[in-house]
Parts: C-alpha cells; sequence; structure tokens
C-alpha cells in the first residue's frame, strides 16, 4: 500500500496539543537549539569552578539534565540559562562534587612564573587552576561569579542561597586564601589592582 | 576588567566545546524511568493497603456483603449491557507485577518467517540479537500464523491440513517448541479471526465456522465463553491487560478484560481497503492503533494510525520518525504507555521505541534478512 491515508485526511485534523506529541517534540527541538547555543558558555564557568575538562561536562550534563526535566515549566517564562546556571553551582557546591574534584587533581602545585611573556602567562594560568581548586566550592564559586562572569553581590547572594553579608566575607576570605597560597598572582594582580 | 578576570577568562578557554545533547537527554530519561518506578511502586503499595483494608473490612462479622454495589463496581458505570460473566475468572485486573517501561528495545527480538510451499504456508521463528539471526523453532506440518505469547515464554499456533486452511487444532508449546500441546480443534485461523493472548496465561480463539469465541486458559486447557460480543474478531489486549479493544459498527470499543465497555468512540477515517482494525491499544487505555481491514482470508496484524479514544483524534507520530509513507510504519504499544514503532525503509525497518511524552528513547536498524518478516511483539519485560 502506498496510499498516504493520513496525509489525505489534512492537517486541520489533527489536534495535537491534546495528545502532547507534537507539542514534546517541539519543546525537545528548542531544548536542543538552547544546548547547543549555551553548552560553551556554561562549559566554561564549570571548568572554572572543577578544574577539568571531564568534571566540568558532568556538571554541565547534570544541570542541563535538570534543566531538561523542568523545560515545559521554563521555556515559557525564558530563564533556561539561569536555571541552568543557578542548578549548576547548587551541584557544584555539593559535598560529593568537591569530593571529587579533590580526589582527580591532588596537589597539582604550579611553578612560578618564568621570565618570557608566554612562559609567565602558562605558568600564571596553572597557579590560578590550582590556587582556585584549594578554596572551597562555595569561595571558587563566589569567585567565578564574581570575577568571572561579573555578577553583583546582590545576584551572587541570590544565585547561591546566602546573605550578600555571605558574599562579601567569602569573596574576602578567598582572595586573601589566592594571594597566600599563589603569591605569583598577587604579584601580577597587585600591579593591576585586583588583589590588593 | 580586572587581571583576575583576564586570567579567569585566559584559564576558562581551555575548556573545549562538546555536544552534551545525546548525553543529556539519555540522563534525563534515565531520571524520568526512575521517578515513574517510584509511582508505579507506591501505587503498588497503595493497592496493596487498599486490597488490605478491603480484606479486613470482608472479615467483619457486621459487614454486609448481599446487599448493594459490589466493591469496585462503578454504579454510575457504562450502560452497555455486558455479556453474562464466564466461570473462569478473566484476567486478574487487580495485579500490580504490570510490566515495566522498557528503558531500550528489548535485546532480542522475534519474528514470524513465512514460507510459501506448493502445499500451502509453512512458518518458522526466528530471534534475533545483535548481529545474529536464528531459526528457533519451526512448527511441524502447515501452520496458520504464530502467535507469541506476552511474556514470550510460549508461541501457539494453529496446524491446518488445507491451504488456505480456514479452521485448524490450536497447538501451544515452549518459545523453543517443547512441550507441545494441543488445546482445541477446530479453531478459527482466517482473516482478522486469529488466536490472540490477551495475558500470558489466556488466549481468545473462535471455534468453529462462525462459532463462539473462548477463552483458553493455556495451562489447564479449560475453555469457557467470552465476554466480548461476537463478531469483534479485531480484539486486542493492552500490554499491561487492563484494557481490550476491538472495532464495532464502525466505532472503536474500549473496554475492560471482562467484557466492560468504557467508551465507544466514533471513528469515521477509513484505511484504503475502507474501515479499520483495532490492532493495538495502550496500558492507560486511552490510544489504539488501527490497521487495515483485510479483504481476503490474509491476516491483519499491524497498525498504522494512532488515535485519541478520548478525542477521536488521528495523532500524529513525532518528526524525527522518518516515515515515508505512513501506512509503512507499524506502531506497537508496549508496556508503560510506550510505543514501538517498526519503520519500513524499502530493503530494511527501522525500530523506534517512542516513550509516553512521545520522546524517541531507541532506535535499531533490522537486518534486511528480516525485511518480509513479521514482528511478533512481546510486551511484558
Amino acid at each position: 500500500m502506498t496510499h498516504d491515508v493520513l496525509s489525505a485526511l489534512g492537517p486541520g485534523q489533527y489536534r495535537h496539543d491534546r495528545t502532547g506529541i507534537s507539542r514534546v517534540e517541539a519543546a525537545d527541538e528548542e531544548f536542543d537549539s538552547f544546548v547547543r547555543a549555551r553548552t560553551h558558555a556554561l562549559l566554561r564557568s564549570a571548568y572554572l569552578l572543577t578544574g577539568d575538562q571531564q568534571l566540568a561536562e558532568d556538571l554541565v550534563q547534570s544541570a542541563l539534565t535538570k534543566t531538561h526535566l523542568a523545560w515545559r515549566r521554563l521555556e515559557d517564562t525564558g530563564n533556561a540559562e539561569a536555571y541552568a546556571r543557578r542548578t549548576m553551582y547548587h551541584l557544584q557546591v555539593s559535598w560529593w562534587r568537591r569530593r571529587r574534584v579533590a580526589e582527580v587533581l591532588p596537589g597539582l602545585v604550579p611553578e612560578r612564573a618564568g621570565g618570557d611573556d608566554h612562559a609567565g602567562s602558562v605558568s600564571l594560568r596553572l597557579a590560578l587552576r590550582a590556587a582556585l581548586l584549594q578554596l572551597s566550592a562555595k569561595q571558587r564559586a563566589v569567585l567565578v561569579l564574581r570575577f568571572f562572569e561579573d555578577r553583583g553581590e546582590r545576584e551572587i547572594a541570590d544565585l547561591l542561597g546566602v546573605s550578600v553579608g555571605t558574599v562579601k566575607s567569602q569573596t574576602a576570605k578567598a582572595l586573601a586564601r589566592l594571594r597566600t597560597i599563589a603569591p605569583e598572582l598577587a604579584d601580577v594582580d597587585s600591579r593591576n589592582g585586583a588583589l590588593s | 576588567m580586572n587581571a583576575l578576570n583576564d586570567h579567569l577568562d585566559e584559564l576558562a578557554n581551555e575548556a573545549q566545546n562538546v555536544d552534551l545533547r545525546d548525553r543529556v537527554h539519555a540522563a534525563s530519561h534515565r531520571v524520568t524511568l526512575r521517578r515513574r518506578r517510584i509511582v508505579v511502586a507506591s501505587a503498588a503499595v497503595v493497592a496493596v493497603i487498599a486490597i488490605a483494608s478491603g480484606v479486613a473490612v470482608a472479615g467483619l462479622p457486621s459487614a454486609r456483603r448481599d446487599h448493594g454495589t459490589p466493591v469496585g463496581v462503578d454504579p454510575t458505570g457504562p450502560t452497555t449491557p455486558a455479556p453474562p460473566a464466564p466461570s473462569m475468572t478473566p484476567p486478574d485486573q487487580t495485579r500490580t507485577e504490570a510490566p515495566v517501561a522498557w528503558n531500550e528495545l528489548p535485546a532480542t527480538l522475534y519474528y514470524q518467517v513465512t514460507h510459501p510451499t506448493d502445499d500451502g504456508l509453512r512458518y518458522e521463528l526466528r530471534w534475533w540479537a545483535g548481529k545474529e539471526n536464528e531459526v528457533q523453532f519451526t512448527p511441524p506440518g502447515l501452520a496458520c500464523g504464530m502467535f507469541l505469547s506476552p511474556d514470550q515464554s510460549q508461541v501457539a499456533w494453529v496446524a491446518v491440513s488445507t491451504d488456505p486452511g480456514a479452521t485448524g487444532d490450536l497447538y501451544v508449546a515452549g518459545i523453543d517448541g517443547n512441550l507441545q500441546r494441543r488445546l482445541l480443534f477446530d479453531v478459527t485461523c482466517t482473516g482478522l479471526d486469529v488466536p490472540v493472548w490477551l495475558d500470558s496465561q489466556t488466549l481468545i480463539v473462535g471455534q468453529g465456522d462462525k462459532g463462539p469465541h473462548k477463552l483458553i486458559d493455556v495451562q489447564t486447557g479449560k475453555a469457557v465463553d467470552s465476554p466480548f460480543p461476537e463478531g469483534s474478531p479485531d480484539l486486542v489486549s493492552s500490554p499491561n491487560a487492563q484494557y481490550a479493544a476491538y472495532s464495532a459498527d464502525g466505532k472503536i470499543v474500549v473496554c475492560r478484560p471482562d467484557g466492560t465497555v468504557i467508551r465507544r468512540t466514533a471513528h469515521g477515517a477509513e484505511t484504503p481497503t475502507g474501515g479499520f482494525t483495532v490492532q493495538g491499544i495502550s496500558d492507560d487505555g486511552r490510544r489504539v492503533v488501527l490497521g487495515m481491514m483485510p479483504s481476503d482470508p490474509s491476516h491483519v496484524r499491524t497498525g498504522f494510525r494512532l488515535v485519541d479514544t478520548v478525542t477521536g483524534d488521528n495523532l500524529k507520530l513525532p518528526k524525527r520518525v522518518r516515515v515515508g509513507n505512513l501506512t509503512s510504519a507499524e506502531i506497537h504499544p508496549v508496556p508503560g504507555n510506550q510505543l514501538l514503532v517498526r519503520v519500513d525503509e524499502g530493503t530494511r525497518h527501522k525500530i523506534y521505541l517512542l516513550g509516553a511524552d512521545g520522546a524517541i528513547l531507541d532506535t535499531r536498524t533490522e537486518p534486511g534478512t528480516l525485511h518480509d518478516a513479521l514482528l511478533l511483539i512481546r510486551t511484558d519485560e
């Protein structure tokens, strides 16, 4: 049989919104578009939080999975990325993920910055990564939100579910710890005023 | 921008972009299944408590069991009179061990392969798993179709002496052909009127020329009258055996396994052979699969049109299920309100497993050697 029976009925006879099938399909396509467009941005933040590509992928995957499960609720509000980021930071701060990071990257201590600019840049990057991993998960999250994502203290407090005072104190402690752990960063940044 | 910002940005550049879509969808599906299992388990616990409570109440001396509406019967239920209840207990409607929704397509699938000979049709049951597909069992002599039980532990067939044989002896055997038993003689096997498993213990068959249909307990061989009206040879049962459906007077009839009608849905759209037949019903009793009306004694055991029996609407498959010609897609209800769709791609079929929400959970491409074979879908896991 080659007769296209359903097509012959005409599109007006389908009311897919009652079945959910077509609506779900459209939602999946929108979600796929969202994932395609925003995964890299999320991975960049996740990489700073975890210091490892695989862990960053796991973290973003977990956040996107929760976003997918909540997609029908989120797609109308346009807050999908905010939801995904909030979920990602909350997951990162959870104890088990901190432990995984510690297990995967033990004692990664960088060498001090070398003489030429390129080598010095690489060395500083390594120093920063190692230093970040020695901070607590919450301190790391605060630093990434404040200095990488350029978010305000109120916004960070809302996102992490803590008070503004906690954000301020955690930021101060994180910067102080960075100066202690990686003095080469303080040397550089003191010239620019970031860590001073 | 301060220096720390620059260094963080530089460090973030080490993150490589990857496509996480498949991983996210798979993880999301696993979570959904986990949640669903929790719901099913909770429902089972509630059911057990409810049954236990019922037993306790029934055991009280003051319990009145000779008056009023029996427990579990809806007094405002359908007005369509149900036929007298058979003496044999119909398929158990209270069982809680409903088949679990599939995570993925079953590793092994079974097929009926037909071999025309000079004498008539001979059949074989084949299995396919991975790169292998081999003969599982070949019924002796001429036969009229093979019918796999939902739990795929048994296979039934009708042995005939002529071609086409309108009636023959009903046999049941283990999936490997062992323990063959003749259950009933003069069983109808033509067009739509073929043996149908209502559950893994019960077959419904017609006997004799236009004779009454019987429910056969395959363990005991005991036969009782069917609770379903005669003239409904396209009877099908849901994977969880909680619903049945058939066509009557151009309507789709959804009922309970004891024949109690739940709803009748008008459906005016015909198939290319005129009218339609019911070929499957979902676990929730809402969606049915319709197929062709046979115009000769050949069997029709697959459907291609999905219909919502509450609204009467045709339902469309997701776009990702690549169906060039809608009649070339076989749709089979499987446990958990899911669907298995087998799409003819010319030289081979592609199989999709669709979740209850329409998401594609799994796909598999059959070997070309099974292109002309009939997929005998199992529904129990």
